[in-house]
């Protein structure tokens, strides 16, 4: 989930300080106060839902991977994708900074599957009729596929002005 | 220390570069469009006598762009090919590295002359039925030009020696795709699941191509100079590359609308692929265009994540920029997703307009 609040607030204080305040009357100005308005409101959507939606999300992502992980060990053993798999998984949230560490955790995740994804790609070739290759690269793209309905609710709500 | 570029800096140097006392700068105007490109537009009185144009432009890359692949040399080297053929380009006049007259930051640039014109046409997207057909006739002026563009001889031009042509007619997509994920490879600092699980799809439905021809890139409104009804320069050719010409239709810009009257479709994009092969004989099909603006939301998603690196690292965190990456970036990963799962994703409606719209959510002229 990119760009982090931190890093949306950091573009708005940058926008304002470069792009608005030097003539802030202009047509320059009024065109980013339309995208800094709307991003304002992904921010707050972004730090409503943003916590519950990183668990939800990397719990259905730990089920998937624990699967892909399980059937890489058995396939394709010592391969980096399964080691990346499994250090992955193994991570824990750092109880003194929860929500960045839950992020960070998310984002390790998500960069397995996608390892994960490629190899399998890469094997489809000797294991692509496998009923079990079938079902986990299944259950990647249904993750894949529920991941993006629930990044939506950071977007639905948002954009309300013209962009710019 | 390279000067800044202004009126006094870009006299001097014309001074060096054509003689004292050859032409006396006139004006220098900044155009307000662009993501990737600066261009200047600047007059000149020839003091010497010589036949040069008088109205030119100087194109150079933008300080901090977003990441384009293809560098302002290679740009002005597809221009000169192009020059020696019958498409209607701005003739390049010459390329200048010399550190010691690059401007600002050292950029080079080129120097070409300008053409009259403008890149906007009235009513091109006006949908009452009295611009039927203005419209039509602008469809039909844009695809007689790619056309033009993709019957283009590019072995006899050596357009070869700049562009990588895929191998055969069956590589023309897996070599588009391949480029466009060894440039995400390059700046990619997220992962990107969506787009790894989708190459699979994209490279396993690639369509053969009818013909390998020269390419323009993106096209149509807000890309070439128009006079009246007619292109008179096809402009920006940074995505120039050599493939299937559907790639061509799936970039073009506002200029293939759909037009229904009394039930009746009165233009479309099957007329315009109708239109091109009798001009061509190259028969393109629609699903083929299809195909490629999916390749071109991939285009599109590099595009966004690219221009979240300096948000990222915050060398400079436009929040244009990070906008790119929370609704476009969204909607093109949801349309690929769609797509390759099967379901209908809207054809027309999706593809290069976004990418349009992103790039000029991106600029910084607004």
């Amino acid at each position: 989930m990119r760009p982090t609040p931190e890093e949306v607030l950091n573009s708005i204080s940058y926008t304002f300080d470069e792009l608005i305040r030097p003539d802030p009357a202009g047509p320059l100005a009024i065109s980013y106060s339309l995208t800094v308005s709307n991003m304002l409101r992904q921010l707050m959507l972004t730090m409503k839902h943003e916590e519950r939606a990183i668990h939800e999300d990397g719990a259905e992502l730990r089920g998937v991977l624990r699967q892909a992980y399980g059937w890489l060990r058995a396939n394709d053993a010592g391969g980096e994708a399964a080691a990346k798999l499994g250090t992955a998984l193994a991570l824990e949230t750092d109880p003194v900074t929860p929500a960045h560490s839950s992020r960070d955790n998310w984002r390790a995740l998500r960069g397995a599957l996608e390892a994960a994804i490629k190899r399998m790609q890469a094997l489809r070739g000797s294991h692509g009729d496998s009923a079990d290759y079938r079902a986990v690269r299944q259950a990647m793209r249904d993750y894949l596929d529920g991941s993006l309905d629930r990044e939506k609710i950071l977007i639905d709500g948002a954009f309300t002005l013209a962009r710019r | 220390m390279p000067a800044n570029l202004n009126e006094a800096s870009l006299q001097a140097y014309l001074d060096h570069r054509l003689g004292a006392n050859a032409v006396r700068l006139t004006e220098l105007t900044r155009f307000p469009r662009g993501v990737s490109r600066e261009t200047w537009g600047f007059t000149i009185e020839n003091l010497d006598g010589a036949d040069r144009p008088e109205k030119l432009i100087l194109r150079r890359p933008i300080e901090g762009a977003v990441y384009i692949p293809r560098t302002i040399e290679w740009e002005y080297e597809i221009a000169a090919r192009l020059a020696k053929t019958d498409v209607p380009v701005a003739k390049p006049l010459w390329y200048e590295d010399d550190p010691a007259w690059c401007f600002d930051d050292g950029r080079t640039f080129f120097i070409r002359e300008q053409i009259d014109g403008h890149w906007n046409v009235p009513h091109v997207v006006d949908p009452a039925p009295e611009w039927d057909q203005h419209r039509i006739t602008l469809s039909k002026e844009m695809v007689a030009k790619l056309g033009m563009v993709h019957l283009v001889d590019w072995k006899a031009h050596d357009f070869g020696a700049i562009i990588e042509a895929p191998d055969s007619l069956e590589d023309s997509g897996p070599r588009a795709i391949r480029q466009i994920y060894r440039e995400l490879e390059e700046v990619q600092f997220e992962p990107q699941p969506v787009l790894a699980e989708v190459k699979e799809w994209l490279l396993d439905n690639a369509p053969p191509a009818p013909r390998l021809v020269l390419l323009k890139g993106t096209n149509g409104l807000g890309e070439e100079v128009f006079r009246d009804e007619k292109i008179v320069a096809l402009s920006d050719w940074e995505q120039c590359s050599i493939g299937d010409p559907a790639q061509d239709f799936a970039r073009t810009q506002d200029l293939l609308p759909h037009i229904e009257r009394d039930g009746q479709v009165i233009w479309s994009m099957r007329h315009a692929l109708d239109y091109y092969e009798s001009l061509t004989g190259i028969h393109v099909e629609e699903t083929t265009v299809d195909y490629y603006r999916l390749v071109g939301c991939v285009d599109g998603a590099v595009y966004f994540h690219t221009a979240l690196q300096s948000v990222a690292d915050g060398t400079e965190p436009n929040i244009r920029r990070a906008y790119l990456a929370t609704e476009l970036s969204h909607n093109f990963l949801r349309k690929l997703l769609d797509a390759t799962y099967g379901r209908d994703v809207g054809g027309e409606a999706f593809g290069t307009q976004e990418v349009k719209e992103g790039e000029a959510v991106v600029a910084t002229d607004a």
